[in-house]
């Protein structure tokens, strides 16, 4: 036992008073007026994003893959330019209604795991017309990955010289007319099921309900999901094709979507959606968001407010986008200053997202529990 | 009491077994239970087994992991020392095992550093030294010669100066002005806890995270010592161990620490205490005596330790006080750089997160590959690797063996690091135009290291 001594007594009232001391001198000396006025309602912000922003993406989505496979359906049943030229257009569309909710990837999306079963690519042709040879529709295996899908019906109602050889190659061959039905239909049948899960599967609640930043919190998912999105937009949409990982030669053909040449207006749509997730922006309406909360926590970047820096530079990847003159698999190739400026952009914004956003509302990077000190 | 008139002999004065007895015991119960809820959130096999690299210490990159089997066996026999330390069966070679297997693990992987698991394999390492296993114990049972009533003062004195230690340094570690004059990092961490029932409101508050900054400091560096104390004692343990503990607990994810924590100030606590603890122990199990049928004069004379054993703990003790202070030996910022931050209990101290991009370069062609750090790290790695210039160091090498292997000669090394500290803006970390294949690990100076400018404080 140790020994509750006269010196040891001693010793902690020294320690204590010094402390003291030290604590009356510095406070003396520190003038902050840092402190939050009056505490951000991160209830608000989180009903603007379910209610705002992911519920009406997710029913649009779910909507645009009904029309989308009511159409491929219809052209199949009767293969011509006119239906083709509908199915095109849906595929558009519903293509354009994801690139505005894969950052949400969580709860049903993620169950769904939406990324993997809608968007891997590039497509695998052969994996394609192998399937379609031996009359596979079960698609849920993990070797269809990446046969399914938008990159797959981009493929299917793109490939071929003109429109006309398109539609004979359908009129040719039901088992091409089955598999792509399928694959429209589990587009339709899993952004349904994430639509669904949304509200009668009750996850609105789930997501408010998660408050505080650890992992598993709505904001922690939010804020990991959109730097995952946006570390896929850099590498997939942009970086792989402009040949950044292949020691400078360009891929144009691991570009998103590139048969129908929708590479440079997904990946604005895209870009458009992350900026928008990180401002809560509905449309024309901008409610509480990230960057709201980054106010209120007086984040700063170099002496000027956080979220400031962050809206200019998705302007600024917005911008060097705008300025690549597409298509973008014949820029990778002929314009690589223009590609290579949207990724240097992309390169800057995710430092801020990843690094700075995260540190500044005490979000940790982390998609796994574990522990610290 | 009187002041020893011979150091040694006072520290070879017979105390009470008790206080180290029902260490023991509870330590064993603390290990067992971290072990199996490690097992149980798949973390052997996450840590462990999945990861397709690790980054071993300097000095110890002969650890290697030992496979899916290997490393769940290494598990088992961990569990197993923890489990003879509890029951106090083949006590020493339980310590042995206990703290063999721990520290074989926290080797492999300098990813998965934590203070708290540094401190187990110190303190498993200090059990194999100490007579722990004199009662209540089934060695005492087994061969009741053995049971002794008292232990060496050095002994539980030993285990009381590492504790204090822990926290003192915990506490000397705060006293930097990111953490008094910024209330930094808890400036940043409290206000993510505004939703909690009652107290929520509070945690926005930012007078909150400097009286938090402040009472922590001050609590880690006289703990210990109003733990000494009699008169303070109990009240120093209900209202601010527990508290300060509970309250670390519910507030950030450190796992088991403050639970380990509040068991081993126990320590601190009277022969007294403990002695009931034991009788209430032995009630539970129906055992009526304290001492076995075969009483002699024997069990009240401690057992001998070799005199050596104890100078050479105490040399361990002074290894302890120097080791935090290795970081005035380095330049630059210590958290900024982290040369020598580890293993000097730096708890909680810093909001440090990065990111960064690496280049592998063929001089042949003179053509650049950006490297897809998820390819080779997992995601906690890549965490680590972006803030910390020797793990950055590690995974250059690692890039550049692997080019290697796949045909590239002399492939060069770059990385862009961008890290934030304390809410500062996020800059470069090293030097973004260093061939990092050229240069080596090792205990001197990383000139490479850019300066964090120190004329700007915290959260600008």
């Amino acid at each position: 036992m140790l020994m509750p001594d006269l010196k040891t007594l001693r010793l902690t009232a020294a320690t204590l008073s010094l402390a003291l001391l030290t604590a009356a001198c510095s406070s003396s000396g520190s003038s902050d007026d840092n402190a939050p006025a009056d505490s951000f309602d991160r209830a608000a912000m989180l009903t603007n994003y379910s209610d705002q922003l992911i519920v009406p993406g997710l029913r649009e989505l779910s909507t645009e893959a009904g029309q989308l496979s009511a159409a491929v359906a219809a052209f199949t049943a009767s293969p011509s330019v006119a239906t083709l030229q509908t199915a095109r257009t849906e595929l558009r569309e519903a293509d354009l209604a994801w690139q505005a909710v894969s950052s949400y990837e969580f709860g049903p999306a993620e169950q769904q795991m939406l990324r993997s079963n809608l968007n891997i690519y590039p497509t695998s042709t052969s994996q394609i017309e192998s399937n379609i040879g031996a009359g596979t529709t079960d698609l849920s295996t993990s070797a269809n990955l990446a046969a399914k899908g938008f990159p797959a019906l981009d493929y299917l109602l793109h490939e071929g010289a003109t429109p006309e050889a398109v539609v004979a190659k359908f009129a040719a061959s039901a088992k091409r007319s089955t598999y792509a039905k399928a694959v429209a239909a589990e587009i339709k049948q899993r952004t349904e099921a994430a639509y669904n899960g949304w509200l009668a599967g009750g996850y609105t609640s789930t997501f408010r309900q998660a408050t505080g930043t650890a992992v598993g919190s709505a904001v922690a998912n939010l804020v990991n999901q959109l730097n995952a999105d946006i570390d896929m937009t850099k590498r997939f949409k942009v970086g792989i094709p402009g040949g950044r990982f292949t020691a400078g030669t360009p891929q144009p053909l691991k570009a998103e979507a590139p048969y129908g040449n929708l590479s440079l207006e997904l990946l604005k749509r895209n870009v458009q959606a992350e900026k928008n997730l990180f401002l809560g922006q509905a449309g024309t309406t901008n409610g509480l968001g990230l960057d709201d909360y980054l106010t209120h926590v007086k984040a700063q970047y170099n002496g000027k407010p956080l979220a400031g820096v962050i809206e200019q530079q998705f302007d600024a990847v917005l911008a060097a986008i705008n300025a690549v003159p597409g298509p973008l698999t014949q820029a990778v190739a002929t314009q690589p200053a223009s590609v290579n400026k949207v990724y240097e952009e992309f390169q800057k914004l995710i430092i801020l997202t990843k690094t700075d956003l995260p540190s500044a509302l005490g979000v940790s990077i982390t998609y796994t529990d574990n522990d610290g000190d | 009491m009187l002041p020893p008139r011979k150091p040694t002999s006072w520290l070879m004065r017979p105390v009470s077994a008790a206080p180290l007895v029902v260490f023991r015991v509870l330590f064993g119960a603390m290990m067992l239970a971290s072990i199996a809820r490690f097992a149980a959130k798949g973390w052997i096999t996450d840590l462990y087994v999945a990861p397709k690299v690790f980054f071993p210490y300097y000095g110890f990159e002969w650890v290697q992991p030992a496979g899916a089997v290997g490393m769940h066996v290494v598990f088992s026999l961990m569990a197993l020392g923890a489990l003879g330390i509890l029951l106090g069966a083949w006590y020493r070679w339980s310590a042995v095992l206990f703290f063999l297997a721990f520290t074989y693990v926290e080797l492999l992987d300098k990813t998965n550093y934590l203070n708290h698991y540094y401190f187990v394999s110190v303190v498993a390492f200090l059990l194999i030294w100490v007579p722990a296993n004199v009662q209540f114990s089934l060695d005492a049972r087994w061969q009741p010669q053995r049971w002794r009533a008292t232990v060496p003062q050095w002994a539980g004195l030993l285990l009381r100066t590492q504790m204090g230690m822990v926290y003192f340094f915990a506490g000397v570690a705060k006293l930097n002005p990111d953490w008094l004059l910024e209330a930094m990092p808890l400036r940043l961490w409290l206000p993510a806890h505004t939703d909690l029932p009652l107290l929520g409101w509070f945690f926005d508050q930012l007078w909150v995270a400097y009286a938090f900054s402040w009472f922590g400091a001050f609590y880690d560096l006289t703990i210990p010592f109003f733990l000494s104390a009699r008169r303070t004692r109990y009240w120093a343990y209900a209202t601010v161990v527990v508290v300060f503990h509970v309250l670390t607990a519910v507030l950030f994810q450190i796992g088991m620490f403050p639970y380990i924590m509040m068991v081993s100030t126990l320590l601190f606590f009277p022969a007294s205490f403990h002695e009931k603890l034991l009788g209430w122990g032995r009630r539970l199990l129906g055992r009526t005596a304290a001492t076995p049928v075969l009483a002699s004069e024997s069990v009240f004379a401690p057992v001998a330790a070799p005199r050596g054993l104890v100078v050479a703990l105490g040399l361990w003790l002074l290894v302890q006080v120097l080791l935090p202070w290795r970081f005035v030996l380095y330049p630059g910022d210590l958290f900024w750089s982290e040369q020598g931050y580890r293993f000097s209990w730096r708890v909680m101290l810093m909001e440090k997160s990065g990111t960064a991009f690496f280049y592998v370069r063929d001089p042949r062609t003179g053509h650049e590959t950006e490297i897809r750090n998820r390819d080779y790290l997992t995601v906690t790695q890549e965490k680590q690797v972006a803030t910390q210039p020797d793990m950055l160091l590690q995974f250059a090498h690692i890039l550049r063996d692997d080019f290697r292997r796949r045909g590239v000669p002399n492939p060069q090394v770059r990385a862009e690091a961008y890290v934030t500290l304390n809410g500062r803006s996020s800059r470069l970390l090293i030097n973004p135009k260093l061939d990092l294949a050229q240069q080596q690990e090792g205990f001197g100076a990383k000139a490479w290291i850019l300066p964090l400018e120190q004329d700007e404080p915290a959260g600008k």
